[in-house]
């Protein structure tokens, strides 16, 4: 890498059901973002949005004329993405510091995902491309195809509903010691099992947590941020693999192949083995995905994940842990960010009591029809 | 992608799908582009026999769209013939949507009057010759 590229600052407002429009929440986080940087918006060249309502509004507002603005399309599976762009953008020298800030509003606007209020594309309301051979069936919402994944994999492999429970009680424990977390309260196996089906094998527990809140990063090249206030957390690498192809129905391989293939891109582009990664921000729109990407990235085999993480592999002082803010599922959704973000404070050693221990190279993944990974670490 | 011979096959009663005219691979709904051998606009639409299995299923609790509320199952079918399409079952009364299992035997009725018009699926009778 010519240029390396590095994360200098954070900002992130509460979570929750706040009331306010999405474009506003981001604005909030972006500024957090550069007083942690110690910039000010004059030093941002770069602009990347992601599910503002208005990237034009949002630069206005804060008094913006970047050299490059990209604004993304509102599905999750655009965080990687928008990492490996503005990263890209910075080595290319298209400009030399980047604001990718987010916003999102749907707990107050009512998004639900499925029935057709979310204000949002085809992919908020399922995958795939063609709703007149899927909505006369009643087939709808996300949260419906993972359903269909994980039937699948029960089918192949035998998981049940207490494998599936761990990583749901897993990640509660994690938010338990995350002030910013939605949810915080124990929760059992026992809970989850008692716990309704929304759309079924998936439990209410397998959902994430539909939320509002932004979030903002500042990258710039590595020259720059050593003269700034933060430690620089180095973007190490990212990778992409579509499987947009034939994303009208779930994935035979549930995206194993191009997990594997970013997997390894990111670490072989970073310089790192597997053993090197000291936690893994997993992309946990619905339980199922977690077991997915684990196996996907070869962190165990195909089958193999509802064993794997059965003897607290994936918790805090596990041999991987997973999600430590509490995820999506705990600490709500921010498709994405909130994991990012917390990939950054656990390598600047930000995380308090839930702080991994010696972290130096955390790892970003998202399973999806793009899957992406992204690697972070404390050096080059 | 064009699905209108689907919808129009239904219309009729006839459960017409597609595969890829160069090569044979089931593709379903049709591409441009058939994914294995690159073929362009090479969809072959053909009448299935309506013998298929159940590749997957969920039972939606929750209701999300009018005129379908819950409890009620989505399945992914795949034909005999090879494509897979997203479908719903029926005689199931919602006591024994618990007796779905994947691999599970089904066969295609079509509601050729109703707007649009469905393909749903009907399991077979357990152990039935096929």
């Amino acid at each position: 890498m010519s240029s390396p590229v590095a994360v200098v600052g954070v900002g992130t407002t509460d979570y929750g059901a706040l009331g306010r429009p999405a474009d506003d929440l981001a604005g909030e986080a972006l500024r957090a973002a550069l007083a942690d940087a110690g910039l000010s918006v004059t030093d941002v060249d770069g602009l990347l949005t992601h599910r503002v309502d208005s990237y034009e509004g949002l630069a206005a507002e804060h008094g913006l004329d970047p050299r490059w603005t990209v604004p993304l399309p509102p599905e999750g599976r655009m965080t990687g993405p928008a990492v490996q762009l503005a990263a890209a953008a910075l080595r290319e020298g298209l400009c030399h510091t980047v604001a990718l800030v987010y916003g999102n509003d749907g707990r107050t606007r009512g998004a639900t995902y499925g029935a057709g209020n979310s204000g949002s594309t085809a992919a908020g309301e399922g995958y795939g491309t063609t709703p007149a051979l899927t909505t006369p069936y009643g087939m709808t919402s996300p949260g419906a195809f993972s359903a269909l994944m994980l039937q699948r994999h029960r089918h192949l492999h035998g998981t049940t509903e207490e494998h599936l429970a761990t990583v749901a009680t897993t990640f509660r424990a994690h938010a338990a010691l995350n002030p910013r977390a939605l949810r915080r309260e124990p929760l059992t196996v026992e809970d989850y099992l008692a716990s309704r089906y929304v759309v079924a094998p998936l439990h209410v527990l397998d959902y994430c947590q539909i939320n509002d809140g932004g979030v903002a990063l500042v990258l710039t090249t590595l020259d720059r941020a050593r003269d700034l206030r933060r430690t620089p957390v180095h973007v190490l690498a990212a990778a992409q693999r579509g499987r947009l192809a034939g994303s009208d129905l779930p994935p035979e391989d549930f995206w194993a192949g191009a997990l594997g293939e970013v997997g390894e891109a990111v670490l072989r582009a970073g310089g790192r083995r597997r053993e090197d990664v000291d936690a893994l921000m997993v992309y946990d729109n619905f339980s199922p995905n977690v077991l997915f990407t684990l196996e996907g990235l070869g962190w165990c085999r195909p089958g193999e994940s509802p064993e794997w993480i059965a003897d607290g592999r994936i918790a805090l002082g596990g041999e991987l842990p997973c999600n430590t803010s509490g995820g999506q599922l705990s600490e709500g959704y921010l498709q994405g960010w909130g994991l990012v973000v917390e990939a950054v404070r656990q390598l600047r050693g930000d995380c308090g009591p839930r702080q991994v221990a010696a972290a130096r190279t955390v790892q970003y993944a998202c399973a999806a029809p793009i899957v992406s990974s992204v690697l972070f670490a404390t050096e080059a | 992608m064009d699905v209108r011979p689907h919808i129009e096959g239904l219309r009729v009663g006839e459960l017409r799908v597609a595969r890829c005219g160069a090569c044979g691979v089931p593709a379903f709904p049709p591409p441009r582009r058939c994914p294995r051998c690159g073929a362009h606009d090479a969809a072959d639409w053909f009448t299935a026999s309506g013998r298929g299995t159940v590749w997957s299923f969920a039972v939606f609790h929750k209701t999300y769209l009018p005129g379908h509320p819950a409890p009620y199952p989505v399945a992914v079918v795949e034909l005999a013939e090879g494509p897979r399409l997203v479908t719903t079952l029926t005689g199931l009364p919602p006591e024994d949507l618990r007796d779905i299992r994947v691999g599970r035997a089904v066969t295609a009725e079509i509601d050729a009057h109703r707007e649009p018009p469905r393909v749903v699926f009907r399991p077979d009778p357990e152990g039935a010759a096929r």
